[in-house]
Formats: C-alpha cells, sequence, structure tokens
C-alpha cells in the first residue's frame, strides 16, 4: 500500500504553471491589440496544461476554475466565438485569479475563494451564453444544477439530541465541494454560554449537481431542531461579507480557521533555469582544464628545465581556462532583464485605463543579461519608475493635442550594456519635472534657500530626497508611500545609482545603471598598517599624493583638503578601522578620492598595491554585518582581504565626528 | 543488549581542550575541524575576542579567542595552539584554545550543574560540569559563545532599517 508522494512535483509545477500564467498574459495583451489565431491557441495550450497539472497534482478547484476559461477559450478556438474587450479582460483575470490560487497553494491555504466563485460563475455564465442549444431558459436555470445555499441553524437544544453538525456537514461535502460560512452572531458572551447548547448557525454553498432531495435527506434527522432553508444558487453568488470562512471546513473549526496560516515560503533558496548550452560550455571547459593539469602534471615527476617553455604555456592555458570558467559559471546567475520587463505591457494597460490616458509601451534590449539577485531587487523600483511616468511624466490626451504632440504618449523601456555595467533607461515623451512646482516645494522643505541657483541637474536630484513627496505637486495615484528616495536607495544597494534628465514639455529619462553582477567586483587593494583593504573601483574617483600644508584642520578634529576646487574631508581609515602600524603623516601615504551617495570624500590609506577582481564573500552567512565593511574576499594567498563599503564609511565618520 | 543501547542512547562525546590550566569539553558533533593556529584577517568593530576571520575553503569564518572571551589574559600562540571549528545553528565559526587533550564521553547523568562560584569564567558559557577520574571539565555551551542571538538581532534591526517596503 505504498503511495508516492506528488507533494515532491509541487514545486515544479507551480513554477512551470506560472511561466505559463505569464505566457498567457502576454498572448492576452497582444490579442488586445490584434493578435491571430496562433495567440488563441498558445493560450489554450496554458490553460490546459495548467488544468491537467492541478487535477494530477490535488488541486480539484484550481482544475475546476480553469475548466471554464478553458471551455470558453474552446469556444474562442473553434471560431464560435469572437474575441473581444470583455473576454480578454475576463481571461486577464482569470489570469490573476489563478496567480492568486497558486500563492495560496503555495502557502498550504484554501485555494478556492470568493473573488475566484465569482470568476468561476462568471466565466461559466460566458461559456454558456453562446452555445446555441442553450435557450433563453437556461440563463436563469445553470444555478439549479450550479448549488445550492444552504442556510442551517441548529435549535439551541439540537446537540441534546444526539445530533452532530458537523457529521451533517460532512455528509454534504460527500455530495460536492463546500464552502461553509459560520455564523456567529448568536453566540453569547463567555459568561452566559452554555457549552451542551449550540450557538453556532451555517451558510453552506454546495457546488456541484446535487438534487434538493440529496440535501434534504442529509438533514433529514434534524428538521425539527433546526431552522433549514435550501436555495438554488444564483449564478453570481453574492460576496457576502465573509465573517468567518473555512472551505468545507468542520463546524469545530469554524472559529479558528478564522486564524489565517501565515505560513511563510520556506523553500526560499530560488532556483534558476539554466540554458542547456551553458552547460554545455561548461562542461567543455572543464574538460579543457583537466587537459591542462594532466599537463602540468608531468612536471611533478620530474623538472627538467629544457621543458620551461611548456612549463609557461600550461600555466597561462591555466590561467585562460580559468578566467573563461569564472565568466561561465557568472553566466549562469545571468538571466535577460526580459523576465522583469514582461510584468509591464499589463501594468501599463490596466494603468492607462485606469487615467483615461493612451500610452504605447516601447520595450528594447529584453534580451540583455543581468546577475539574478540584481534582476529579483531592480523590479520594484523599476514598477515605480513607470507608474510614475504614466501617473505623473505623460498628459491626458488634450493636453498632449494642445502641446501639439499625438494623442498617444509612448514610454520606452530601453536595457543595455555600458562599459562593464547595463544600464536601463525609463523614457517618456511627456510634460517633463515640473520645475517650479518642484522648486516651491523644496523652498517649503528648506531643502534649498530662496534666491539659490538650482540648476536643472539639481531639481532632478531634489525628487530624490527622503521625504520629498510629489503628491502636493502633481496627481499622487493612491497612497503608496513609498518616494523616489526608495527607488534610489534600493538601485544603490545594488551597487547602481539612477540619473534623471528632463525637458519641460520634452519629457523625462531616468537612467538606472547597475553593476553586472553583485559576485565580482573590480577593486583597488590598498594597504593600511600591517592590513590590506578593498576599495571598489565604481567609487574611486581619483588618487592622489598630498603635500602636508595642503590639509587644512578644522574645528571639531576634522581635516580637509582642496579637491577640484572644493573643499572634502579626509577619512583617515586607519582611525575609523582602528589599524596598527599605519603611517600618520599625510605625505607619507595616499589620498584616494572616492564617491558615495553623491558625496566625496578622501580616503587616507599607506600605499596601494594593486588592482584585482575580488570575489566578495558574506561576512554575514557567519558572522554579522560589519559597519563600514560590504563583505570579504580571498587574496592570492589564501589570506583574506575586507571590501570597504564607501557609503557606510563615510556615515560612520559622520557620526563619530557627531559623537 | 537493551542496557547496553540505554547506556550508548544517554552518553555523548566531547572533545576537550586545555585553557588556561582548565579543561573544557565542547559537544563533539558541533566540532568540525581543528586546525593549527593561522594568522586572521582583523574585522573593525568588532568585540576585542573577535580575532578576525580566516578563509575556510572558500567561506569566511570568524575566529574568537576563548580566553579573551573568558576575560582572561592573552598567552603568546605557540605549536599547540589550535583553532577549533565550530558549527552551531547553520553558523560556522572558530575557537582558538590553549591546546586539545581528549575525546571523552559523558553520561547524561554524569552531568552536573555549574556551581555559581569556583571557576575562572562566567558561568553563562556552561551547560554543566563532569569529571574523569580526577579531572573536572567544564562543558561549554558553544551557542553562546559568539553569542549568535546578539548577532541575528543586530542583523534584524539593521534589515529593518535598510529593508524597503516593496512598491506597491
Amino acid at each position: 500500500m505504498s503511495t508516492i508522494s506528488v507533494a515532491q512535483f509541487h514545486k515544479v509545477f507551480f513554477e512551470e504553471s506560472l511561466e505559463g500564467l505569464d505566457a498567457m498574459e502576454a498572448a492576452l495583451l497582444a490579442l488586445d491589440e490584434g493578435g491571430d489565431a496562433e495567440l488563441v491557441h498558445s493560450i489554450f495550450r496554458a490553460a490546459h496544461s495548467i488544468k491537467g497539472g492541478a487535477a494530477t497534482f490535488g488541486f480539484p478547484e484550481m482544475a475546476a476554475f480553469t475548466h471554464e476559461a478553458e471551455s470558453l477559450l474552446d469556444q474562442v478556438r473553434d471560431g464560435r466565438r469572437s474575441i473581444d474587450k470583455t473576454i480578454v479582460e475576463l481571461m486577464l483575470r482569470t489570469v490573476d485569479c489563478l496567480r492568486g490560487m497558486f500563492d495560496r497553494a503555495q502557502a498550504g491555504q484554501p485555494l478556492a475563494d470568493a473573488d475566484s466563485e465569482n470568476l468561476k460563475q462568471q466565466l461559466a455564465a460566458a461559456v454558456g451564453h453562446d452555445v446555441p442549444a442553450a435557450t433563453v431558459k437556461a440563463a436563469a436555470k445553470p444555478a439549479a444544477s450550479n448549488g445550492w445555499i444552504i442556510q442551517f441553524r441548529p435549535h439551541a437544544g439540537m446537540l441534546a439530541g444526539g445530533n452532530d453538525p458537523l457529521r451533517l456537514l460532512r455528509e454534504l461535502a460527500a455530495l460536492g465541494q463546500l464552502v461553509v460560512e459560520a455564523q456567529l452572531d448568536r453566540v453569547p458572551t463567555l459568561d452566559a454560554l452554555d457549552p451542551t447548547e449550540c450557538h453556532l448557525g451555517w451558510r453552506i454553498e454546495l457546488t456541484g449537481a446535487v438534487s434538493r432531495d440529496a440535501i434534504a435527506a442529509v438533514f433529514e434527522w434534524v428538521e425539527d431542531e433546526c431552522d433549514l432553508s435550501i436555495e438554488p444558487r444564483v449564478a453570481v453568488a453574492p460576496p457576502s461579507a465573509p465573517v468567518v470562512e473555512a472551505v468545507a471546513a468542520p463546524a469545530g473549526a469554524g472559529v479558528t480557521a478564522g486564524v489565517t496560516r501565515n505560513t511563510t515560503s520556506s523553500n526560499d533558496a530560488g532556483s534558476v533555469r539554466v540554458g542547456i548550452d551553458k552547460i554545455d560550455s561548461l562542461i567543455d571547459l572543464v574538460g579543457e582544464l583537466v587537459i591542462t593539469q594532466a599537463m602540468l602534471d608531468q612536471f611533478r615527476e620530474e623538472f627538467d628545465p629544457a621543458r620551461l617553455s611548456m612549463l609557461q604555456e600550461g600555466l597561462a592555458h591555466l590561467a585562460r581556462h580559468t578566467r573563461t570558467l569564472q565568466e561561465s559559471v557568472m553566466g549562469i546567475r545571468m538571466l535577460p532583464i526580459g523576465s522583469v520587463f514582461n510584468r509591464f505591457p499589463r501594468l501599463v494597460r490596466d494603468l492607462s485605463q485606469k487615467l483615461g490616458k493612451q500610452v504605447k509601451l516601447e520595450m528594447v534590449g529584453e534580451h540583455t543579461e543581468l546577475d539574478k539577485t540584481v534582476l529579483e531587487k531592480i523590479g520594484d523600483p523599476l514598477v515605480h519608475l513607470v507608474r510614475n511616468a504614466i501617473d505623473h511624466g505623460l498628459e491626458m490626451p488634450e493636453k498632449r493635442r494642445a502641446a501639439g504632440k499625438s494623442d498617444v504618449g509612448t514610454l520606452r523601456l530601453e536595457a543595455f550594456h555600458r562599459g562593464g555595467s547595463i544600464v536601463v533607461e525609463i523614457v517618456d515623451d511627456g510634460a517633463g519635472l515640473n520645475r517650479e512646482a518642484i522648486i516651491a516645494k523644496a523652498l517649503q522643505k528648506g531643502l534649498i534657500k530662496s534666491g539659490d541657483d538650482i540648476s536643472d541637474e539639481a531639481v532632478g536630484d531634489l525628487i530624490f530626497q527622503p521625504g520629498f513627496s510629489t503628491a502636493a505637486v502633481t496627481t499622487d495615484l493612491s497612497g503608496r508611500g513609498v518616494g523616489m528616495d526608495v527607488v534610489r536607495r534600493n538601485v544603490v544597494d545594488l551597487g547602481g545609482n539612477v540619473a534623471i534628465k528632463s525637458r519641460a514639455g520634452m519629457g523625462t529619462t531616468f537612467t538606472i545603471t547597475l553593476p553586472l553582477t553583485l559576485a565580482i567586483i573590480d577593486g583597488l587593494s590598498a594597504a593600511v598598517g600591517d592590513e590590506c583593504y578593498i576599495v571598489p573601483l565604481v567609487s574611486i574617483v581619483e588618487s592622489i599624493q598630498l603635500p602636508a600644508d595642503a590639509v587644512r584642520s578644522v574645528t571639531g578634529g576634522g581635516e580637509l583638503f582642496r579637491f577640484r576646487g572644493e573643499y572634502l574631508p579626509i577619512v583617515r581609515l586607519h582611525q575609523q578601522f582602528g589599524c596598527a602600524n599605519a603611517r600618520q603623516n599625510i605625505e607619507d601615504g595616499l589620498v584616494i578620492v572616492v564617491e558615495a551617495d553623491g558625496s566625496q570624500v578622501g580616503l587616507y590609506v599607506d600605499e596601494l598595491i594593486g588592482q584585482q577582481q575580488a570575489v566578495v564573500k558574506s561576512l554575514e552567512a557567519n558572522y554579522r554585518r560589519v559597519e563600514g565593511i560590504s563583505g570579504a574576499t580571498i587574496l592570492a594567498d589564501g589570506s583574506v582581504a575586507l571590501i570597504i563599503d564607501i557609503a557606510g564609511l563615510i556615515r560612520l565618520q559622520g557620526r563619530r565626528k557627531a559623537a | 543488549m537493551s542496557d547496553h543501547a540505554r547506556s550508548e542512547a544517554l552518553q555523548s562525546q566531547y572533545l576537550t581542550v586545555n585553557l588556561a590550566h582548565e579543561e573544557y569539553g565542547v559537544d563533539i558533533l558541533a566540532v568540525r575541524e581543528i586546525r593549527g593556529w593561522t594568522p586572521v584577517t582583523r574585522i573593525p568593530q568588532s568585540p576585542h575576542y573577535v580575532l578576525g576571520v580566516l578563509n575556510l575553503r572558500g567561506a569566511i569564518v570568524p575566529v574568537i579567542d576563548l580566553r579573551l572571551r573568558f576575560g582572561l589574559s592573552r598567552e603568546a600562540y605557540d605549536a599547540t595552539t589550535v583553532t577549533v571549528i565550530i558549527t552551531v545553528n547553520g553558523r560556522q565559526f572558530g575557537v582558538v584554545v590553549d591546546a586539545v587533550s581528549d575525546v571523552i564521553d559523558v553520561a547524561s547523568d554524569a552531568l552536573r550543574p555549574v556551581p555559581d562560584m569556583g571557576t575562572t569564567v562566567d558561568t553563562e558559557y556552561l551547560k554543566g560540569l563532569t569529571s574523569i577520574g580526577d579531572r573536572m571539565v567544564l562543558l561549554l555551551d558553544a551557542d553562546k559563545l559568539l553569542q549568535p542571538q546578539d548577532a541575528q538581532m543586530l542583523e534584524a534591526a539593521l534589515n529593518a532599517a535598510n529593508d524597503v517596503k516593496a512598491v506597491a
């Protein structure tokens, strides 16, 4: 009697189904703009696999729900029904609803809810609507076969007769799918409660082709001891306020079911799908490495100076293969940014409909690859920028016409490589930043003083200030409570930066620059006393040697030096980190001008050792986060060097000075 | 037979280490490896007993000096000084002790509670003591040495501060 548990396949099923839903959504949106039959086929296929999978893996509610959607699609596919806006809308909602079901399935919660039931009825109604055989009567009738609503109110003394409501509900559950809602209004306060009496009532929705008599038979023994009504369910179930809702829950669980099980998804490790070609190239490389190793191995036995050139060649091979291997392994973590872009057609469609704007979305460079970690974290900032662009940037059609622009606003998302970075641009051809309103707001907030000469860049920079809500400047879509400062911080956390360029009446461009990967950084290793630290290359502006008289001491112990017309503070690394045996005189060491969060400081170190690529290792995995340190790396000699977090170091210095 | 099995089940093994003329026991299941003392990379902003981090086959592992942890004076590191790598709750860390000495079996009923005084060590890091012949062995509570609770709390606080509510 051994059974194979299907639970182990759930994860794969969820993953594949969610991908299927993405594909469905994309195809639906394409259909919305006028597509061909092939799109309908692909939507149908996706729905069909989800239905099949759901039935196999024990999610009957999901299978039943998808079945209705599939029936509707089947009619479209057979040409019995033409695709129109309402169907696309209905199917998009179906996709959303299924996503919700998958979320609940992953959390181990009941799948069906009022929304899904509601939508299912609508789908069923849509399917029935056009079938020729379905007479006019059928529209009113389907409810009869579709289920019943049972109001079951036991009298207080029912339990005394040995009748257990739980048993009744179980019997009902055997007839079809149940949605049971406990009615608690008659439950007295605790001091007045007589535990031998029944105070609960139930509203039961029974789905399935069940005759009235079958239901009545269940209640046969308690007819005289309860108030009972059995009514056919109307096509659209009214989503009555769910006081306590439990799907097919036994009566006793009625109250506790109200406590939602907040099972956090424990299997959060995540997985990556890797193209077979990437794996093949890895295998090739490892093969090459083995050959090189065998070649070098010959020298272990005996070393003949005459073969020195062979050794050199072997070592060169080894270096090359190692580097390529490293790049290939990193490549496994790289995923196309298209997976993030995919969500925007839907977002833009919904948002523009809601706001009454016309928006054309252009997406370029979806195949640009980014590190998975970066990819996962860039989604939210991008969504925010896109929403902002549609909400604040693009104007209403009338206004656009008045400005001599086409009614349809253009929003362009573009990703491309530049140097060692990935650049993502969000370009709209809207009104641009409202310079006056922003300056007024900044004055009010005390961020700038009146009379200051504010450049366009500075205006752009203002909107990134914390607490600088644009709500008063332009309309706000909803109380999202997240500002541009969060967007900036998210991007900076990823080691990137955001820039804004705006021209009044012409539009706004946000440029996000991101590192290719977080796993490897280019850095300069610097010696401080007996220790070695890595300074990330991206934050380095310049390194200079200062004569002693170039440094001004200011009150409070700070030191300043002049760099390109500005005075920058000096951060002595040996003081911040407490390094022993470090050089003390400014002219003996080096000052590295570094930049983070828009501010520059001079980092005083003993000397630079050299440039190197550093594989970033976490300190937190075994220890904890250390301020001013972003991670660690392993040097060529096997020892550990710490990587400096410039922004953190500047904060640290600020705090130390304040203290 | 069954008696034998039961006594087996109740026994646990401890690695004993020497520290300032006392003998301490570490649950052997928590011990990953023992390695000779090698210099480590100091970490700024850390408690004085955290010597630094070392590279354990690609993982960055913090190392604490047990003498300093217990408020004892630091001896020079010599040939017998070792780093014991311990894994607790999925976290690895190294503990520097004067020397390793033995592996002992301790039956659970031979475990005595620690009296509040009489040792040079704060009792909060100890989970009990036992005697082997006429030697007394103090059994360490490895969980508390690096205070992972503190580390986690700190981390949680930092994460909360930096956590950015996802854009709705």
